[in-house]
């Protein structure tokens, strides 16, 4: 097993790491909103820390680009998702977790 | 990059063939075959080619500018935000007995380019711990739903988002937009 192995191993296990912490926060969070932060964000990171660990497993330029696209469409299809979603939640009745809504909110 | 692409481009069979969409997409291709060769390069062309004449897309006026130094500050600045911010949501979700806290916050962008709203709502949502709920970019308004942070969340928040915004202007601004945030 030589560095970049060793390098490869760490992302992959950091970023199923953060996978399941999003898992945990999925059954933890309270409220439609605070779950959205742990459905949609931590893929971003832990997505990104694995693709990086299959770059490192074979560090060639013609892996770079097809683990590079997967990486910058998960950063824009992720936004759009938490988009879609927490304003659906939002719109659809407020949050049921007890924050403040601004008055007059929310707008349709 | 300074003409409206698709207003003055370049036609074929009677249809606008923006070249810089054509380029990008075939940039697309070459990446996704990862390796250069003549026959990938025509390829990704006529590709590009059959996909812009067949699914032409509104023309837009140009309103990006890409700042290669300022792209990379603000690369760096967003990995590092990414890193933090997963690992603020990650201690709220193992801190077992506790709900975190959240809160709404309203926040006003200074650039009036729908572009630039759109890059920094997208930068906003794919950080963990900040949730955009509503977008009026019309009136450069937006909702965020915040997690995790404790203290003076709406101060933290609106200074947060007005320094990704001002990176991002940097990085991805036209002329009139960085005069904008001056």
């Amino acid at each position: 097993m030589n560095a970049l192995d060793v390098a490869a191993t760490v992302c992959l296990l950091l970023g199923a790491a953060l996978a399941f912490v999003a898992g945990v926060g999925m059954v933890r969070f309270p409220a439609t909103l605070a779950r959205m932060h742990a459905a949609t964000k931590p893929q971003v990171l832990s997505l990104h820390l694995v693709l990086l660990a299959m770059w490192l497993h074979r560090p060639t330029w013609a892996t770079a680009g097809p683990l590079l696209l997967a990486a910058v469409f998960q950063v824009i299809t992720a936004a759009v998702a938490a988009y879609m979603v927490g304003r659906a939640a939002y719109r659809g009745g407020g949050p049921e977790d007890g924050t403040a809504i601004p008055a007059g909110e929310p707008r349709a | 990059m300074s003409r409206p692409d698709g207003d003055r481009a370049p036609r074929l069979f009677g249809r606008p063939v923006p070249p810089r969409t054509v380029a990008w997409l075939t940039v697309v291709w070459l990446l996704l075959w990862g390796e250069l060769s003549v026959a990938n390069v025509l390829g990704g062309l006529l590709a590009a080619l059959a996909v812009v004449w067949l699914l032409p897309l509104p023309a837009r006026k140009p309103a990006l500018r890409i700042h290669p130094a300022r792209l990379l500050v603000f690369l760096a600045v967003f990995a590092a935000d990414l890193v933090i911010s997963s690992a603020r949501v990650a201690f709220w979700a193992l801190r077992f007995g506790t709900v975190p806290p959240m809160e709404i916050v309203e926040v006003r962008l200074r650039t009036s380019s729908e572009v630039m709203a759109v890059l920094t709502v997208v930068a906003l949502s794919a950080l963990p711990g900040s949730l955009v709920l509503e977008a009026r970019l019309a009136d450069g308004e937006l909702i965020l739903h915040v997690l995790g942070l404790t203290g003076d969340v709406q101060g933290r928040t609106r200074e947060d988002v007005a320094k990704l915004e001002a990176r991002i202007v940097a990085a991805f601004g036209t002329t009139a937009d960085r005069e904008e945030l001056r």
